[in-house]
C-alpha cells in the first residue's frame, strides 16, 4: 500500500453522491447552509424554533447543511516513445506508481476513478471507465504495466472527450515535450475541469550531463539524432534551455489557472500532497 | 593526373560511403525531445567533420583495393647538357695497367680507372641522359640513353665483371649509334669511345658507319688508353710496308674517324691523369640547351590510400574515445 495521496479541490462539487469533499448541495453535513422552508426542506428534525418565531411570514424554518460530495477524479497520461525515458527514474514506472497510489487514494476518498492513456490518439485498451472497484482498476494497471509507450502525444488534445461531462479533478501526467500552442489547446480543451499538471522530467536528461565529452543524441519520438560536442559552457547552455523551458511551462500553465507540479526525482506522493497543501482551498 | 585502377568493379564499393550518413557509429543516448536543446554551431560542424572523415576512411580503403596508381607518365624537360653514349672496350687488355701488366698492389688497371672517373663524369653532368654500351666480340647492349645516373653508374660498375675477348669496335659504334635512333634530336649527341686498342673496320662498315654518324649528327670522342710501347694513334709506321690497317689499327681507325663529317676528338691517355684531363675536356665541351621528354614510371597510389585511411581510422578511433560512455 502506497502513501496515499490527500487531493483537495478548489471548487465546491456539485455531485449528488455524498463524498468526501466539500459540494454545493444542502444535505446531511455539518457546515450550516441557509435556512429553508418546512415544505422545501420536510425535515422536522432540523426545525430552528429560534428563526421561526423570528420568521416575518411565520413559516417553520429548517437549517440545511452544506453536503459533501464526491468526486470524480481523472488520470490522463502521456504515452508517447518519449515518455519511455529511463535516467534516475523510469517515467514508464513513475505513471504505473503514479496511477495505483492515485486510484487507492481515490478510492480510499471514496471517490471515482477513471484513466485515459494516449498516445498518437486515445488508446482504446488503455481507458478506465470511472470505476470504484479495485479488483477492476488492478486487473487494468496489470495490462497496462506491459503497454508499450510508442508515438506521439497528440492524442491528449483529444481525451477530454472521454472526460466526464461534471467538473472533474483530473491529473494530466506527461513530459510536455510538445510545442507551446498544442498545450494551450490541451488546457482549453480541459478548462471546465481543475486539472493538475504533472510534468515528468529527469534530472538526467540535462542537469547531469558530463562536463566534457562527445555524446551523440537520438530524439525518443522522431529517431532524429544529434552530435553534441560537450563541454561546460554547453552544458550550461543546455541547462539554461531547460530552466527556460520551465519557466515556460509554467507561465502557459498559470495562463489557464493551473499550477504545474514538476516530478524531476521519480514518484513521490509526498511531493504531490505538498502541492496540494499549498495550494487547494 | 592520369589516375587509373587495377579492378575498376571495386568502385562499387563507393556507393558504401552512403553509410555514415546513415549511422554515426557511436552510441545512441535517448533524449526525449532534441528541439529543447541549444543549437550549438561547434557540434554540428563537427558531426559534418567525423561523417566527411568517416567516408574518407571508406573511399581511401576503396581505391586502395582497387589499386589506384598514376600512370606512366612523360614530361618535357629542358636541361643543359647533352646526349651521351659511353661506349666502353671490354677486351682483355682493358683488365691490365696501363704498364701493360697484370695489376698488382697499388696499380690500377685501365678499366677500373675509366670506371672510376666515368662515374666521377656522370655524377658532374646531373641534366645530361647517358646512355652505356659496352663491346668485344660482339656488342653489348647495356643501359639505353636514361636521366636516371644512379643506373647509369650502375651500368657502369657492372664493367667491373673481368673482361671478355677481342676488340670489334664497328660493331660497338653500330650499336652505340643505334642508341640515338628514334630519339628527338635536341642538344648535341656524343659517343665517348673507351678503349686500349683499335681494330681494323672493313669497307662495308666504313660506308655504314659514315652514313649512321652524319644522319644522327654525333660527334665521337676517342679516349684511347695506350699502354707503354705499344703503337699510338698518331705513330706513323716507319716501314712502308707496315702502314696498313691490318698492322698499325689505331693510326686507320683515327684516320677513319677525322674523315667523318661530324665533329671528331681524339685524347690519347697514357696514365689515370691523362685519362682524366680527356674526361674534363670533354666536360667543358658538352654544355649546350637539352629538350628531352622524361619519363615517369608508374606510380602506385594504393599505399597512400591505406595510409590515409589508417590516420583517418586513427582520429575515428580518438573520438570513440572521446565518446561519453554512461547509460
Amino acid at each position: 500500500m502506497s502513501e496515499t495521496i490527500f487531493y483537495r479541490l478548489l471548487w465546491q462539487t456539485r455531485a449528488v453522491h455524498p463524498g468526501a469533499h466539500a459540494g454545493k448541495l444542502a444535505g446531511a453535513g455539518q457546515l450550516f447552509q441557509h435556512y429553508d422552508t418546512l415544505l422545501a426542506r420536510p425535515d422536522p428534525r432540523r426545525i430552528d424554533l429560534r428563526a421561526s418565531v423570528l420568521d416575518p411570514l411565520q413559516q417553520f424554518q429548517v437549517r440545511s447543511y452544506q453536503q459533501h460530495s464526491h468526486v470524480n477524479v481523472y488520470m490522463m497520461a502521456d504515452m508517447s516513445a518519449s515518455m519511455c525515458y529511463a535516467g534516475r527514474a523510469d517515467k514508464q514506472q513513475v505513471v504505473c506508481q503514479l496511477l495505483s497510489g492515485l486510484a487507492q487514494s481515490v478510492l480510499g476518498y471514496g471517490d471515482k476513478f477513471g484513466f485515459i492513456g494516449c498516445s498518437n490518439q486515445v488508446q482504446p485498451h488503455c481507458l478506465l471507465p470511472l470505476s470504484q472497484q479495485w479488483q477492476r482498476i488492478a486487473a487494468f494497471l496489470t495490462d497496462f504495466k506491459n503497454t508499450p509507450f510508442i508515438g506521439s502525444a497528440q492524442g491528449l488534445l483529444s481525451a477530454w472527450q472521454y472526460l466526464s461531462t461534471h467538473r472533474s479533478l483530473v491529473f494530466l501526467v506527461s513530459d510536455f515535450n510538445f510545442p507551446v500552442p498544442e498545450i494551450n489547446q490541451l488546457l482549453a480543451n480541459l478548462q471546465p475541469h481543475q486539472v493538475v499538471p504533472i510534468v515528468l522530467w529527469d534530472d538526467d536528461e540535462y542537469q547531469n550531463l558530463p562536463s566534457w565529452g562527445l555524446m551523440t543524441l537520438k530524439d525518443m519520438e522522431s529517431g532524429a539524432t544529434r552530435l553534441v560536442c560537450l563541454r561546460p559552457a554547453l552544458r550550461e547552455k543546455i541547462i539554461a534551455a531547460y530552466t527556460q523551458r520551465q519557466i515556460q511551462l509554467k507561465n502557459c500553465f498559470r495562463d489557464h489557472g493551473y499550477e504545474p507540479l514538476f516530478l524531476t526525482d521519480g514518484y513521490n506522493a509526498g511531493s504531490i500532497n505538498r502541492y496540494f497543501q499549498q495550494r487547494a482551498a | 593526373m592520369n589516375l587509373a585502377v587495377d579492378s575498376p568493379w571495386l568502385l562499387w564499393g563507393l556507393l558504401l560511403n552512403g553509410l555514415p550518413l546513415l549511422n554515426q557509429g557511436m552510441r545512441l543516448h535517448d533524449q526525449p525531445w532534441l528541439t529543447l536543446l541549444p543549437v550549438d554551431r561547434l557540434s554540428q560542424a563537427l558531426s559534418l567533420l567525423l561523417k566527411l572523415v568517416a567516408m574518407l576512411v571508406i573511399t581511401s580503403l576503396i581505391l586502395g583495393l582497387a589499386g589506384l596508381h598514376r600512370r606512366e607518365q612523360s614530361r618535357e624537360r629542358i636541361g643543359k647538357g647533352a646526349h651521351i653514349v659511353l661506349l666502353l672496350d671490354r677486351s682483355n687488355s682493358m683488365d691490365d695497367s696501363f704498364a701493360g701488366r697484370t695489376p698488382e698492389g697499388r696499380e690500377e688497371s685501365k678499366s677500373s680507372a675509366a670506371r672510376r672517373l666515368l662515374t666521377e663524369f656522370v655524377q658532374h653532368r646531373q641534366a645530361d641522359r647517358i646512355g652505356v654500351a659496352a663491346y668485344s666480340t660482339a656488342p653489348l647492349f647495356v643501359m639505353p640513353l636514361t636521366e636516371n645516373k644512379t643506373a647509369v653508374e650502375a651500368a657502369i660498375a657492372a664493367t667491373a665483371t673481368p673482361a671478355l675477348a677481342y676488340t670489334h669496335v664497328a660493331k660497338g659504334l653500330g650499336m652505340a649509334l643505334s642508341f640515338f635512333q628514334d630519339q628527338p634530336l635536341t642538344g648535341s649527341r656524343s659517343i665517348v669511345l673507351v678503349s686500349d686498342g683499335a681494330a681494323a673496320i672493313d669497307k662495308d662498315d666504313e660506308l655504314k658507319l659514315r652514313a649512321w654518324f652524319q644522319q644522327h649528327q654525333v660527334r665521337l670522342y676517342w679516349l684511347f688508353l695506350r699502354t707503354a710501347n705499344s703503337p699510338g694513334i698518331y705513330d706513323v709506321a716507319q716501314d712502308a710496308r707496315d702502314d696498313n690497317a691490318q698492322a698499325m689499327p689505331e693510326r686507320y681507325l683515327h684516320q677513319f674517324f677525322s674523315s667523318l663529317k661530324t665533329p671528331y676528338q681524339a685524347y690519347e691517355a697514357e696514365s689515370p691523369d691523362a685519362l682524366k684531363k680527356a674526361i674534363a675536356d670533354i666536360n667543358e665541351l658538352e654544355n649546350q640547351p637539352l629538350h628531352y621528354v622524361e619519363r615517369l614510371p608508374r606510380q602506385d597510389l594504393s599505399g597512400v590510400c591505406y595510409v590515409l585511411a589508417t590516420v583517418y581510422l586513427g582520429l575515428l578511433l580518438a573520438v570513440k574515445f572521446l565518446e561519453v560512455k554512461k547509460c
